[in-house]
Order: structure tokens, then sequence, then C-alpha cells
């Protein structure tokens, strides 16, 4: 029957071609039409295994005796006779049962038994070397573990198209009937066939059956243990290639993609790829910008200038007359960048001016340091930050040679003894308006008092984080009536209530800005003594100051008739303020307020904001509300409705609030978790 | 007294060495200090003439001031990534004190 067909086909008959497969002459077109009929056929095939399959599973019965059937058959060939005729002959027994049912469909498509000499040789051949390391087990098991053992030949068949000697020859076997599987369940509409197979198994009768059975069996695995470097067909375009581990699956998870094929989707993922890439990198730099306070849209040519200059402050020479805004914008960036240094900060020495801040001097000598009171005799305002390298001489050379030096604030100058500073006050004397120290433990006592005593009009004192501060120290300063500005921030010794509490009582009227920043052994009483002295404090900074109660904030604003209003406060960590302090705030301050600052103070919940939605903060301009975890997208709204001043509101940590929070142009919301975690 | 400033029609900038640069009113007003120079109540003569004559800007910065206006007429408000605006580092220092002036 076969053969007639094949005749038919190709117009000769080929009986040399099948004794003697070595003479075939070459891959040739004729070759791949057999590829493609042979899967059709294959395809077919798997449609009939499937409804039989189905058909075991409605009847459940007659199953036993076939894999024995079939596995004696192999066995008796296969020792016979040398692999390839054997495997053909099996072949051909094997489809003499397979033809006969085909024969129905066979008017619709001939090709499709068309026989197909290399393929089916490969494939049978490697399908009874299984069947001979399976067949003993088979042989013994009834209907449903047979389908169990089909499946180890499976995994047989697949290392054996890995291992064999002559893989070129089993692999195209693996990659075509694999490729059957998912060409069968593409191509046939499967109702109407399964019925006619239906139909053809019952005259074939229960060879066919198992036939089928094994078959399926084989194609079934297969796909899954397809590996790099077997040769497989594409799925999309059917041409012939080698498996690489960075082959595409193709559409609908069947089969793989040739290289050809892979890559005509590639560019839409590669562009898919980028452009969420692109997104992620956007929703990063605009969070960035957000929290460097970056308005977006076009800068300034003024700032684009300013930020290049920066960029490349090493190869200025000389940055010439700029203006004072220009070359102060220049050194923060270039301080921030920290590449002020010897070299670069002789650019800001302009013979003349009057002020000179220094944003970050850690890597500048002290000689050089020296430097800038030699060239600029005129300055007024010396502001160095991080001078660690600033020593005694450096010091004694600015009280001798600035004439009109008025304010100094010398921030992490650690090496300038306590000897040298109480030289410099003496030399220095009454002019001195502002002094600032930060970070060293040698501005003690003895330094204290000689500045008390020579400068009695000093009018700003900064003292942050100096270590060897007491209360002994603190009550000196009552010697300075003029005081206007007052900062004892972060001492790391513990001051107490009362030398504070006598200072405010002395200039307390005076005085502008407080900052008891860290002093955290305050309590109640110096709020009492600011209720009494301070009427003119603008500024009050309590941060982590968290002894204070709520009753104790809320009388400091009650009644606090000699204040007319604060302009910022901020109340950092002061973690006992409730609900009804924050009103008493509001309620004296609200109309005042630029900046409040109420991190941390996590007693503050929602008959708050309700509370506080009735007053007006029309000078509000920066508001932060970190860490308060009632804080919802409504509060912020209620602020914004409030306060139409508002630019700033700092949320870090404010859990419940969301991207859908309605925020005015202009408005920066910063630390928001949508905005940071994405 | 409310500024009247007219920005239709186009405007001439001229360089000390006689570059003359033709710019849309509109886009040359992302500078202040020309805008304010087209007041009509405070009555400059730029403003009857159409035309700026800066004597301490060459050519090659008066153009890169005019890249910058057009840039920034393309870019400004836009919600997309905004490109970077190339400035030549030997010119920055200059180019920083014209826009000092300028008030872009």
């Amino acid at each position: 029957m076969e053969e007639r067909r094949a005749d038919v086909l190709y117009g000769r008959k080929e009986p040399e071609d099948e004794r003697y497969p070595a003479m075939e002459k070459g891959i040739n077109a004729r070759d791949i039409q057999n590829r493609a009929r042979q899967e059709r056929r294959q395809a077919q095939l798997a449609l009939e295994q499937q409804a039989s399959a189905d058909m075991e599973r409605l009847s459940g019965e007659n199953n036993n005796g076939e894999g024995d059937d079939v596995d004696g058959e192999n066995e008796i060939e296969e020792p016979a006779e040398s692999s390839a005729a054997g495997a053909r002959r099996s072949t051909r027994s094997r489809r003499a049962a397979t033809t006969t049912k085909q024969h129905d469909e066979g008017e619709d498509e001939p090709m499709d038994d068309a026989p197909d000499s290399d393929y089916e040789e490969e494939e049978f051949e490697a399908r009874d070397e299984k069947a001979i390391k399976a067949s003993s087990a088979r042989a013994a098991e009834s209907g449903r573990k047979r389908r169990r053992s089909t499946t180890t030949i499976t995994v047989n068949l697949s290392t054996l198209g890995v291992e064999s000697d002559d893989d070129l020859e089993v692999a195209p076997t693996a990659s075509s009937s694999k490729k059957k599987l998912a060409k069968s369940q593409l191509k046939k509409a499967k109702k109407a066939e399964a019925k006619k197979v239906k139909k053809a198994r019952r005259d074939a009768g229960d060879e066919v059956s198992d036939d089928d059975d094994s078959d399926y069996g084989n194609d079934a695995g297969l796909p899954a243990v397809l590996l790099p470097g077997q040769i497989a067909f594409c799925a999309e375009c059917n041409c012939r290639f080698t498996v690489t581990p960075y082959s595409r699956p193709g559409p609908d998870d069947e089969g793989l993609l040739c290289n050809a094929c892979g890559k005509k989707n590639a560019p839409v993922e590669a562009a898919a790829r980028k452009k969420k890439q692109v997104t992620r990198t956007n929703k990063k730099s605009a969070a960035r910008a957000l929290l460097d306070g970056d308005s977006g849209g076009v800068k300034s040519l003024q700032e684009l200038c300013i930020e290049l200059v920066a960029k490349h402050i090493d190869d200025v020479e000389m940055l010439g007359n700029i203006g004072t805004y220009n070359m102060d914008k220049i050194c923060q960036i270039i301080s921030k960048n920290r590449s002020l240094n010897d070299h670069t900060m002789k650019l800001f020495l302009e013979p003349g001016n009057r002020t000179i801040n220094l944003y970050d001097c850690y890597k500048i000598e002290s000689d050089n340091l020296r430097l800038i009171a030699a060239v600029i005799p005129t300055l007024r305002r010396v502001q160095l930050k991080f001078c660690g390298r600033m020593r005694d001489d450096c010091l004694d050379y600015y009280g001798a040679q600035l004439k009109e030096l008025e304010a100094l604030e010398l921030y992490g100058a650690f090496n300038v003894t306590e000897e040298c500073y109480v030289r410099f006050f003496q030399t220095i004397g009454k002019r001195l308006k502002e002094f600032g120290v930060s970070d060293t433990s040698r501005f003690q006592l003895a330094a204290m008092e000689a500045l008390v005593d020579n400068c009695p009009d000093l009018e700003v004192l900064r003292l942050r984080t100096l270590t060897n501060i007491d209360d002994q120290c603190i009550r000196l300063l009552t010697g300075l009536p003029n005081l206007r500005v007052l900062e004892i921030s972060e001492p790391a010794r513990d001051l107490t209530d009362q030398p504070i509490i006598d200072i405010l009582n002395t200039c307390g009227s005076a005085l502008k800005e407080l900052n008891l920043d860290g002093c955290t052994q305050l309590t109640d009483a110096v709020l009492e003594a600011i209720h009494e002295s301070c009427g003119r404090l603008e500024t009050l900074s309590l941060q982590e100051v968290d002894l204070l109660t709520n009753k104790g904030l809320s009388l400091l604003f009650i009644d606090w008739s000699i204040n007319c209003g604060l302009h910022e406060l901020n109340v950092t960590r002061c973690i006992n303020l409730e609900s009804s302090g924050l009103i008493r705030i509001v309620d004296h301050s609200g109309h005042s307020l630029e900046r409040l600052s109420i991190n941390s103070c996590k007693l503050l919940g929602k008959e708050t904001w309700d509370f506080i939605s009735q007053f007006e903060l029309k000078e509000l301009e920066e508001l932060d509300l970190s860490m308060v975890r009632t804080v919802t997208d409504e509060v912020v709204e209620k602020f914004l409705k409030i306060s139409p001043q508002l630019r700033v509101v700092r949320a870090w940590g404010c859990h419940k609030l969301t991207e859908a929070v309605q925020l005015r142009e202009g408005v920066h919301l910063v630390g928001r978790e949508a905005d940071i975690l994405s | 007294m409310a500024a009247i400033v007219d920005d239709q029609g186009v405007l001439t900038l001229v360089s000390n060495d006689d570059f003359q640069f033709v710019v849309p009113k509109r886009t040359a007003f992302a500078s202040k200090t020309i805008r304010n120079m087209f007041n009509k109540n405070t009555g400059y003569i730029e403003a009857k003439e159409n035309r700026v004559r800066f004597d301490d800007m060459n050519g090659v910065l008066l153009e890169k001031v005019c890249e910058y206006f057009c840039y920034k007429e393309k870019y400004n408000g836009s919600r997309g990534a905004v490109p970077e605006f190339k400035i030549p580092p030997e010119m920055a220092l200059e180019l920083m004190t014209t826009a000092d002036f300028l008030e872009v």
C-alpha cells in the first residue's frame, strides 16, 4: 500500500534507496519535502493518539496485552538484523496497521502517508533500542503502569539523543517528532479528526491503539528535554537550526524558534525593556530632584554656567569679576563635590571683599587658611567649615591681621587650643559681634570666660556639639546682655534648666532666635522662662528635648501676649506633644509661622487635623510632618487648603500618604514612599 | 504703572562685532532684561527700533544666548526628559556673567 503510494508521488520506484540508505544522494529538495510530509503525517498520528488516549480513558479496557505485542515484535526483529533494515521493517509492519486505519483520510490528503525513509528509519531505530531496554519492565506491567513505562522510554530516547555516537542522526528524530506535536496541536480541527480516528480505531483494533500510545509517549515527552546543541525545526518557518540556550519558544510556547524568527520579535521586546528601564530612571531622577528641591524643567542659563564652571574648576585660572552671588554658588557646588582644595580655594580670594565663606576646608592647609587674611585684610565676616587643619598660628594671625573682623565662625577647628581662643578674644575685644564654634573639645571654661570678658557686645553666639561645655560655662553667658541669637545645640554633657533660665532672665527679652536642640535634660521650667521673658522671639528650636510635656508646651503658648508670633518652630521629636498643644501653638503663632516641624510627634491624631483646619496658616512655607503616622492624603490637603504659601511638605515615613494626594502647582512633597519606592 | 509689553513680531539682537540675530520677541523675552527694555511705559529706544545692541557681547556669545532662548522656549514646562544644553567650557565664565546681566 505504502509502496504504491510512494511510486505515485515520486514518479519512480526506489528500492535501492531503501536498502542502501547510505547511497542516497545527499540532502536535496526531495528530502525536505519528505520531511514536511513526515511532519504532517506525524501530526495526524498525534491526533489519533490523543483520540485513542481518550478512548482508553473512557473504556479503560483491552490495554493489557498490547505492550507485550510491541515489545515482542521489537525483540524479535532487533537482534536479527542490522539496525537500519530492522528498523525499517518494523516500521513497515507497524505501518501496516496504521495505514489501514488512515485509509479513510487518505483521499483528503494522500501525502500524509507518504513513506519517509530517513526519518522513519532513525526514529524507529531509536525507539527499538529503547523498547528493548524497557521491555522487560513493561511486559510485567498492566494497563496504567504501562503508560508510566512509556514515559521511561521517552527519557531514554532523549538521553540517547545526546549520548549516542551518531547523534546527528538521532537528534533530528527527536526534534522532528517534537515538532510534530506542535504542528498537530496547531493545525487540525481536532474534534472532527478525533471522530474519524475513533472510527478508524474501531476497525483497526488493538494493535493500532498500542502503536499510537507509544508514539504519544515519545511525542509528549520530547519538548521538555530539547537540549542546546540538538538540531530542531523552527516552529514558525520550519527551517532546520541548532538549538542554543538562547532559542526562543515559539508562539503559544510550542516548539522553538530559529535564530531568524526569534530575532523578529526581539526588537519589540528590547524596546519594551528599554522603555521600562527609562521610566524607572526617570522616576528615580524625579525623586532625586524632589529631594534637592529642584523644580524641574529648564534650568536658568546662569545655573547651567555655574555648574559647568564648578565642574571644570581645576582648569580655571581666575574667576574674574563674576559677582559675589555667582562666586558663592560655585563655592557651594565645589564644596559639595569636595573639590575645594589649596588650589581652587585661591580662586575665591578676591581682594576687597567683606565676606568669605568656605564650606569645606578639609583639604586646605593651615598656611593657606592664613593666606585668606593676608590677601583680604578687609574681611568682616569669615565662615570656615570643616577647617580641621587650622592651627593656633592661623587664628592668631586672623586676630592680628583682620582689623575689621566682626563675625567669625569656625566649624570643626579641633586643633586650635584653648589658649589660642583666649588670646584671640583678648586681641579682638569689643569688635566681635558674632562668634560660632563647633565640634571641638578644647573650647572650655577658660575660653568662655575670655569670650564673655572681652566681647561684651556679642550678639550672635553659636555653640554646636561642644564636648566640654557644662552648666558652669553656660551660666557665664549671663554676662552677654546684647545677645540676639543663642544656639547651644547638642552638647555632649547634660545641661540643666537653671543656667538656661538665668540666661533667659537676663537677655531673654532681646533674643530673636533660641536654639536648644538636643539639650535633653531640659524641662518645662525652661518653657516657663521663655514664656516670661522672650517677647521678641521669632525662631525657637527644641529638637529632641523630649522631657517637655504637652502641658508645658501648651502653657508656653497660652496667653503669650508679649510675643506676637513665632516665625519658625521646630519641635521635632518632642514626643509628648499632643493635639491640644499643637492647637495652642497654631492658635498663638498660626498667623506668622513660616516654618513648622512636628517631625515624630506621634501622639498627634485625627482630631488634631480636624481641628487645625479651622485655622489659617497664611505665612506657612515649609512643613515637616515626617514620622507622624496619622498623616493621610486628606491631612496634607487640609494643610494646603489653610496655608496658601506652602511650598515644601516633608513627609518621610508617612506610610498612609499615597500618590493620589492632590497637590497644588509649585508644592514639593518630599519623602513620600510612593516616590521613593518604585 | 503696569508694564505694557507687546510680544508679537520679532526683534534684532546685535553683537559688538555686528552679527545680527533676528529672534521672535516672545522667545527673546526669556530674558527679563530684554523684556524690560520693551516695556512701552519706559520708552527705551530699543522698543521703537526693535533692535538691541550689546556692546559687551561678541557674535559667538550672543549666538549661544539666542540658542538658549530657543532651548528654553522649546523645553520649558515640558514633562519629558529635557536634553542637556551644551556649553563649551571655555565660554562658561563669560556666559555666566552675560546670563547674570540678562537675567536668564
